[in-house]
């Protein structure tokens, strides 16, 4: 009987001695450790230990923000963080092998805070390439490493001096002739009038955001607002009414979900077709191209990545045929390109699930190298546009987020040039989607102007004035490109009203 | 700061217990405690901290005069400044605001300012401790304490501070000056501290986001299904339960490790047959306060019972939260408690299964009125949760949610039953006959609730930026 008490003490004793271990022993290299400041895995900046002062003290920030830091850069972070989605996988149940991931992430809405990572000063979305390096303090600064053979001038007030924006002409090497054509008439409308969709009689509301993942492909879930398409309504008649005689074009991109999901999240409130045709009846005149059915038609390819949300090179070819044709010009044939493919791919719906199916299933990008020269100047800095970097239509990029592989991702403005020779310029209003889109444009204008309404600081004093801007650039097109998921965001659709 | 956070866990605690243990005696270790229990709470209420000291001095200076001027007026003046000051204090820190809403609704020419004071955390819980100390000494309950910071000790206590058990003084005055930590019980207090810690953030947060997804955002605006807010009732009882249990667990278990005992405050509230009896099981320190302070001082069941209930229902509405839904959510259980203490209750205890279902009903109805702070949306959605909404019965999209968290849920319903406390004597039983199997699971248990806590913690903090939603 003794020597059992005598065994039971020791027991105890060991329990004591593994927990305070592990929380003494945790903890001490938890504040001994170099704190890491950016998460790669995350694409974001962690936060920082802040400064201390009275007052931040007093209103209780200062210790909330520690405590955050703390939680941030705790040791093994992305051990942790991959051991936790594991455990939460093991005891997932599947149905019908899909698995609903609510998303958890940043969803931008920060993005009007002046330290947003859309930022440039700490841009992390953008992680060291050619043209960046890493400073101490994990900021990115530019340094022009290479040696650009065109010299770019940046010129502060550009946004009134139209075609300032200094590039030697490329010497052209292969120059496709689109035949000019004159401004194509609009569809007209169908009499009967799409109503907004409402709940699917078999369906409530719907169940808010997250990600669907069904086999080994995420989904962005969809939801419809009417009062965002209201919005998008607006913006597309107020651009007509502003430019009577430029071609609008609108181009509301259908996500995977619609094309490949299941059919509970297409019906009802979730029905992109049925909104698409809702905007496309509303508009006063501008040109709607069918995406929707040159998407469908070519489901079986690979037109929409799996781990990330964007369409593919292939599904932006599909959407660039029908809305180059509908404008009278002659598309590119994409069998005449070289191309290049980029492997390995986990986008965005894998960092936003950390989910181990599509881990194991990356995606690659192929991208198509323009047959004719170009030239790609990027306005970089949201808080000075006068700032440029060079950058190129297609690269081979060393981003994680190999989407990047686009017009190098989502720039403020970009502002490309290219020898095609038709005569041409087209103002592109766009989200990420509308990237892969140019990579064929190129072929069918002289000038692009690509606009990220998003990253677009238009409180600033050279900001942009979108109304001002396309009047000086003498432009003939003006595309609007987004996928379903923005036109029915209220973020985005401020960020385009605030343009006008 | 919350238990269920890393800083807490890896910085606090061990800095904390490193402390406590090198001091040699128990004053030196009251001061240690003392001086964390106030640095605890300054970390979240860096102003009110000088508050809850106020609070302390005036309860501790009044039952120095109770006890000098016992049966005298002034004893009796000391009492009621006391008690005036610590419900004055309540009201002007949480309802003060609610209070002036309701006059600028009421009066259509009132247009008096809101204050837009942040309700210091813990306050409901250190009010009552002081006040209950005050009453105590004027009963001649208690002995009075003589030394303030003692007395301040009892009240800033850190596991308890944030979200209770209420202490009652009587329960921890020898505790205060005279307690030992054994290695049993600083066993005991790891393991309590783990299996709350485990409630809180591998359960309640889990459950709590099929409960969000269901009952917040556009989703309520639209409608949710008929069967989609039962689900959402379901998980909100299961999250509800988890995180208060889970926290009361973690103030326990950091109790056993100091030398202190509370006293439990959940006893499996959710297999109770009866409304009556599942207040017997829930918040149990709540409910025994109003009962000694509040209930039986106003006559209790020997006069105006009715009278005395309603009264004691609408505080513990209010108590809650300085909101109409939590006063409404008080008076639904008066007129259920009433119910049963005048028809059903002994007819319906003796029915089993029956009798937890429909207990089961009404408190997840309640639950829901909780959940909702506006009074039209809470209306909408127990108007849906009955089929008089114009809603279908389900709606597919939550049927992948739900069916990805089922074993979740079914292990989250498993631990509302008390399979544990069966399990548990047989494993007490085990402890005396083969300790070896025992502190095996034990310590097992242990290192999985840590890592699995740690890793949910530190993958909560996981937000990847996302580029596409905004």
């Amino acid at each position: 009987m003794k020597d059992k008490s005598k065994l039971v003490r020791i027991y105890e004793i060991s329990i004591i001695a593994v927990f305070l271990l592990f929380i003494i022993g945790f903890g001490a290299y938890s504040l001994l450790d170099v704190n890491p400041t950016v998460s790669e895995k995350e694409q974001r900046t962690l936060k920082q230990f802040p400064k201390f002062s009275l007052e931040s003290y007093f209103d209780g920030s200062f210790m909330q923000d520690a405590q955050d830091a703390y939680t941030d850069t705790f040791p093994f972070r992305d051990f942790f963080v991959t051991a936790n989605s594991n455990v939460r996988q093991l005891i997932t149940v599947k149905m019908n092998g899909e698995v609903f991931v609510g998303t958890n992430g940043n969803d931008g809405t920060e993005a009007d805070n002046e330290d947003s990572p859309w930022d440039d000063e700490n841009i992390v979305v953008e992680k060291p390439d050619e043209g960046y390096d890493w400073d101490q303090s994990g900021n990115i600064t530019f340094a022009p490493t290479q040696t650009p053979n065109i010299t770019v001038e940046p010129t502060p007030g550009w946004e009134s001096t139209p075609g300032s924006t200094a590039v030697s002409t490329p010497t052209p090497t292969q120059v496709t002739t689109p035949t000019p054509t004159p401004k194509p008439t609009p569809t007209p409308k169908p009499t009967a009038t799409a109503v907004a969709p409402t709940a699917a009689p078999n369906g409530g509301g719907t169940a808010t955001n997250g990600v669907l993942i069904q086999g080994n492909r995420g989904m962005e879930v969809f939801n419809g607002y009417q009062t965002n398409a209201d919005k998008y309504i607006e913006f597309i008649n107020d651009l007509s009414a502003l430019f009577p005689d430029k071609n609008i074009v609108s181009l509301t991109v259908p996500t995977s979900m619609y094309i490949y999901g299941p059919d509970k999240y297409t019906q009802g409130v979730q029905d992109q077709k049925a909104w698409i045709d809702y905007i496309a009846q509303r508009l006063d005149s501008a040109i709607t191209p069918d995406i929707y059915s040159a998407m469908v038609e070519h489901k079986d390819e690979y037109i929409y990545y799996r781990t990330d949300h964007h369409w593919t090179v292939d599904g932006a070819y599909y959407a660039y045929k029908q809305a180059v044709t509908a404008l009278g010009y002659e598309a590119v044939d994409r069998d005449a390109l070289e191309s290049n493919v980029l492997n390995n791919f986990l986008g965005s719906l894998y960092s936003s699930t950390n989910s181990s199916i599509l881990k194991e299933n990356p995606d690659f990008v192929k991208y198509y190298i323009p047959s004719v020269q170009t030239n790609c100047i990027a306005h970089y800095n949201r808080s000075d546009l006068s700032k440029t970097k060079e950058i190129k239509v297609v690269t081979n990029t060393s981003d994680s987020n190999k989407y990047k592989a686009f017009i190098a991702g989502d720039n403020p403005l970009t502002i490309i040039t290219t020898n095609a020779g038709t005569g041409k310029s087209a103002i592109v209003i766009k989200n990420s989607y509308a990237n892969a889109l140019v990579s064929f444009l190129v072929h069918n204008y002289d000038n692009i102007y690509v606009i990220d309404p998003r990253h677009v600081n238009t409180t600033l004093e050279n900001g942009l004035n979108l109304e001002k801007y396309i009047s000086n650039k003498h432009v003939d097109d003006i595309f609007v490109c987004l996928h379903m998921n923005h036109v029915m965001s209220g973020t985005i659709q401020k960020c385009l009203a605030r343009l006008i | 700061m919350v238990f269920s956070g890393l800083p807490f866990i890896f910085v606090f605690l061990p800095i904390c217990i490193l402390a406590y243990f090198v001091m040699p005696n128990l004053k030196a270790k009251n001061i240690v405690l003392l001086l964390a229990s106030l640095f605890f709470y300054a970390i979240g209420e860096p102003v009110w901290v000088f508050l809850m000291i106020l609070s302390a001095f005036i309860n501790y200076a009044a039952g120095l005069i109770i006890d000098k001027r016992r049966g005298t007026a002034c004893a009796k003046i000391a009492l009621i400044v006391a008690v005036i000051s610590g419900i004055a204090f309540l009201v002007a820190f949480k309802y003060l605001d609610f209070i002036i809403e309701n006059v600028n609704t009421l009066l259509p020419f009132a247009r008096l300012p809101l204050t837009n004071i942040a309700l210091p955390i813990g306050i409901s819980f250190f009010t009552f401790q002081t006040m209950s100390y005050t009453i105590d000494v004027y009963k001649n309950d208690v002995k009075v304490q003589k030394n303030y910071f003692t007395f301040l000790l009892f009240v800033s206590l850190f596991p308890q501070l944030i979200a209770g058990p209420i202490l009652r003084y009587s329960d921890v005055a020898l505790q205060l000056e005279n307690r030992t930590t054994t290695v049993s019980g600083f066993c005991k207090g790891i393991t309590r501290f783990l299996c709350g810690c485990g409630k809180k953030v591998l359960l309640a947060n889990t459950i709590g986001e099929i409960s969000t997804l269901i009952f917040t955002g556009e989703y309520i605006a639209e409608g949710v299904p008929v069967f989609g807010v039962w689900v959402g009732a379901l998980c909100l009882s299961l999250q509800i339960y988890f995180d208060f249990s889970g926290y009361s667990d973690m103030a326990i278990g950091l109790g056993y490790m100091f030398g202190f005992e509370y006293g439990e405050n959940f006893n499996y509230p959710y297999i109770s047959r009866s409304v009556t009896d599942f207040w017997r099981r829930w918040h149990i320190s709540l409910g025994t306060f109003f009962r000694d302070y509040v209930y039986i001082p106003l006559g209790g069941n020997r006069k105006h019972q009715f009278f005395n209930l309603l009264v004691v229902w609408s505080l513990t509405g209010l108590w809650h939260g300085a909101s109409w839904n939590f006063v409404i959510w008080g008076l639904y259980y008066f007129v259920f408690l009433v119910l049963e203490k005048f028809i059903l209750r002994r007819r319906l205890e003796r029915i089993p299964v029956l009798s937890n279902i429909t207990t089961l009903l009404v408190v997840m109805v309640g639950w829901t009125i909780f959940f909702f702070e506006d009074i039209g949306q809470c209306l909408a959605a127990l108007r849906n949760m009955f089929g008089l909404g114009n809603v279908p019965l389900w709606d597919n999209t939550l049927t992948t949610p739900i069916v990805n968290n089922l074993m979740i849920l079914i292990i989250g319903v498993i631990a509302c039953i008390p399979i544990g406390r069966i399990v548990g004597r047989q494993v007490e039983s085990i402890k005396e006959s083969r300790p070896t199997v025992y502190f095996t699971a034990n310590m097992a248990f242990n290192i999985v609730m840590l890592f699995l806590c740690t890793a949910a913690l530190v993958g909560a903090s996981y937000n990847p930026f996302l580029y596409f939603r905004f």
